[in-house]
């Protein structure tokens, strides 16, 4: 009679199937992860669970403190996965997975030394490379000419953070620099009551989208927040009550800046900064034309 | 002016005791915590009479996985009864036991550093799956 297979059973399939490799990059896990499940391109959020599920029987939703937004844990055989309820579809994924790889990563470090240096980066890179796969999320960014605005609605329930780190690390694959920033005006709410205060910069918090060890960093860079200062005038000037993205050119650097706004009163509550060469982003463009 | 308080013997025996129940040598534990294992060692026997600065007390108290409070209170000085541990104080106490189980192994996605909050939640879990009462 043949056996059903357990998660925990297939999840140790998938590990097994890791351990010849060695020195294996979270995006080559991802790639191997979407091919195990048959994943299309992009997965179906369905799809994510599904695959998920198939390794991790116990999901749980419930109402995690606010600094959470997943949590896993081993005891025996027992892996539980629990999730924060009222997330949108793209966050739940993004955490799913993230969580799932740390799973991978202990389950491969019973079977193998020396350890895998775990870093919340690395998963964060795994579920961004499941969501976002190579091929359809990289043309189509080129095609929309980075446009954040397009490639947002295209991956609508993903998160701004999630699609920056996928764009950084494609294009350091392509051997371009490209840095992508995210400023959040803590006190934008205020400012939507108090509209003389919505040009202070004081109350933007600037988080740097890396491909170091932490996937984020705070930081306080007098060049960056003039450059802040002049995305923000820019967008600012438009007369529409909708402002759209603006490019500026900063000596050899091109910088595209989108605003997220609270439509009620103009109140700018993000703006997403992506900083990359001109030349090398215009060779990469000619490249991506030429394709059949 | 610091209250000079010797260390007593039930000290030294209450610090090897939890030394050898984790199965570890002394230059293990000075490896670890980077305390001489000649001072550990002054310590469990009593040759040394004077108690170690806080922060060394601290060390040893995350190392071997006991509150500062016990451990204070095995050096004599205070009372138990004394101090009550706050919440917070029991949440950090019993954090310190789930994140030193082995057997129970846990990760999660959190926006900066785990606040109470998180702990609180992490413990939870824990009691719930290995049906151990930490809180």
């Amino acid at each position: 009679m043949s056996e059903i297979a357990t998660p925990n059973k297939k999840l140790d399939t998938f590990v097994n199937s890791l351990i010849p490799e060695t020195n294996l990059s979270p995006t080559a896990i991802a790639r191997k992860f979407s091919l195990f499940h048959q994943l299309s391109s992009p997965p179906s959020y369905p799809s994510i669970i599904s695959a998920c599920s198939a390794f991790v029987g116990d999901l749980q939703i419930e109402n995690l403190p606010d600094t959470m937004r997943g949590f896993h844990f081993i005891y025996n055989d027992h892996i539980q996965i629990t999730l924060r309820e009222r997330e949108r579809t793209g966050a739940i994924a993004h955490t799913l997975l993230h969580e799932l790889f740390e799973i991978i990563i202990e389950r491969l470090n019973d079977k193998k030394t020396p350890p895998y240096a775990l870093t919340q980066y690395k998963a964060n890179l795994f579920a961004a490379s499941v969501l976002m796969p190579k091929e359809v999320f990289f043309e189509f960014s080129l095609d929309s000419d980075l446009d954040f605005m397009a490639i947002r609605d295209k991956y609508l329930h993903l998160s701004c953070l999630s699609l920056l780190l996928r764009l950084r690390y494609l294009f350091g694959i392509n051997k371009t620099y490209y840095l992508g920033i995210v400023a959040e005006n803590k006190k934008a709410h205020y400012h939507e009551n108090y509209p003389g205060n919505r040009n202070n910069l004081s109350s933007f918090e600037i988080t740097i989208v890396t491909r170091s060890p932490e996937d984020s960093i705070t930081f306080n860079n007098k060049a960056l927040l003039e450059l802040l200062g002049k995305c923000h005038k820019e967008i600012m000037a438009q007369k529409d009550k909708y402002k759209k993205s603006i490019t500026l050119e900063e000596g050899d650097f091109l910088i595209k800046a989108t605003p997220f706004m609270y439509h009620k009163y103009e109140a700018i509550k993000t703006i997403i900064m992506q900083i990359l060469p001109k030349k090398n982003y215009e060779a990469l463009l000619r490249k991506a034309v030429k394709k059949p | 002016m610091a209250k000079k308080i010797r260390t007593s013997p039930p000290f030294g025996q209450f610090l090897k005791d939890l030394r050898e129940r984790k199965g570890l040598s002394l230059d293990e534990v000075e490896e670890a915590t980077g305390i001489p294992n000649a001072y550990l060692c002054q310590l469990e026997t009593g040759a040394r009479k004077k108690l170690p600065a806080p922060e060394r007390l601290r060390i040893i108290a995350d190392y071997y996985n006991v509150s500062i409070q016990e451990l204070l209170e095995k050096a004599g000085y205070y009372e138990s009864k004394e101090i009550e541990e706050t919440f917070e104080q029991k949440i950090e106490k019993a954090f310190l036991h789930v994140v030193n189980d082995p057997s129970f192994k846990y990760g999660t996605r959190v926006k900066k550093e785990y606040d109470l909050d998180a702990k609180r939640f992490i413990i939870e879990m824990y009691e719930k799956v290995t049906g151990k009462k930490l809180l």
